[in-house]
């Protein structure tokens, strides 16, 4: 990648949009690993820095259709 | 005819099983343009897909070709978001590095360079079924009720741009009522 296109929104905004789907994505496997160890929902959300509610609410409706 | 207007009301059905088929039409469309999402743009891809429908018929009617809607529907269509390795590198980031770790700890194949998973309903597709079983009445969902049903939800994007081709509720409700 050259110094010019690291310089291109262009480039720029599709780095943003990598580094959300990877977050998205690491975040997933992540949580399942916890939950399968039997980590609670409050565990999880410590680390991660967000609400019990938050983080059971965007990950307990996808483990069970799994 | 009578018009029954619900712009500002809820819809009254309170299961969306009778559309089923145009949720699933909708998937399709939804999983083609890589969306994680069924929304009323995807609902509206499938009315105007089917040529020979009602709901095109109705568009016709009001001076509106498929084509126009698919014209108007496009920029609302983001790209679904992938990772780019080139982008990541580009912030220093060397993702088959951190592919590699990833799989180390989860498996080969754990981390998709794009979002699957299952698709989601949005609240705005979900409203314009209900609407569109509301409009049908005793009648099976058609083409024509899921129009009337997503021009129902106003705020929806197939509202949207059906407004501004010209299209609103209530031409919609008088050309299938004719």
């Amino acid at each position: 990648m050259t110094q010019t296109a690291s310089k291109d929104p262009e480039v720029g905004l599709r780095g943003v949009a990598s580094l959300r789907v990877l977050l998205e994505a690491l975040e997933e496997l992540q949580v399942r690993r916890a939950r399968d160890l039997g980590w609670s929902w409050q565990q999880i959300a410590v680390p991660l820095g967000v609400s019990k509610q938050a983080v059971h609410q965007k990950h307990g409706k996808q483990r069970r259709s799994r | 005819m009578k018009l029954r207007r619900r712009r500002c009301s809820s819809p009254r059905a309170k299961t969306i099983r009778p559309a089923e088929p145009y949720l699933f039409a909708g998937a399709e469309e939804a999983r083609r343009l890589g969306h994680n999402y069924v929304g009323t743009e995807h609902l509206l891809l499938v009315l105007i897909r089917n040529r020979e429908g009602r709901a095109t018929a109705v568009l016709r009617q009001l001076g509106v070709s498929a084509d126009a809607v698919e014209d108007a529907l496009r920029p609302c269509l983001g790209t679904a978001p992938r990772i780019d390795p080139d982008a990541l590198a580009a912030l220093g980031i060397d993702f088959d590095a951190v592919r590699e770790r990833v799989e180390e700890s989860f498996g080969p194949g754990a981390l998709p360079e794009s979002r699957g998973g299952p698709l989601g309903v949005a609240p705005r597709a979900k409203q314009a079924l209900a609407h569109a079983i509301d409009h049908a009445g005793e009648e099976p969902v058609d083409d024509a009720h899921v129009l009337l049903g997503m021009l129902s939800v106003s705020d929806s994007l197939a509202a949207h741009v059906l407004r501004r081709l010209g299209v609103s509720l209530r031409a919609a409700e008088a050309t299938v009522g004719r």
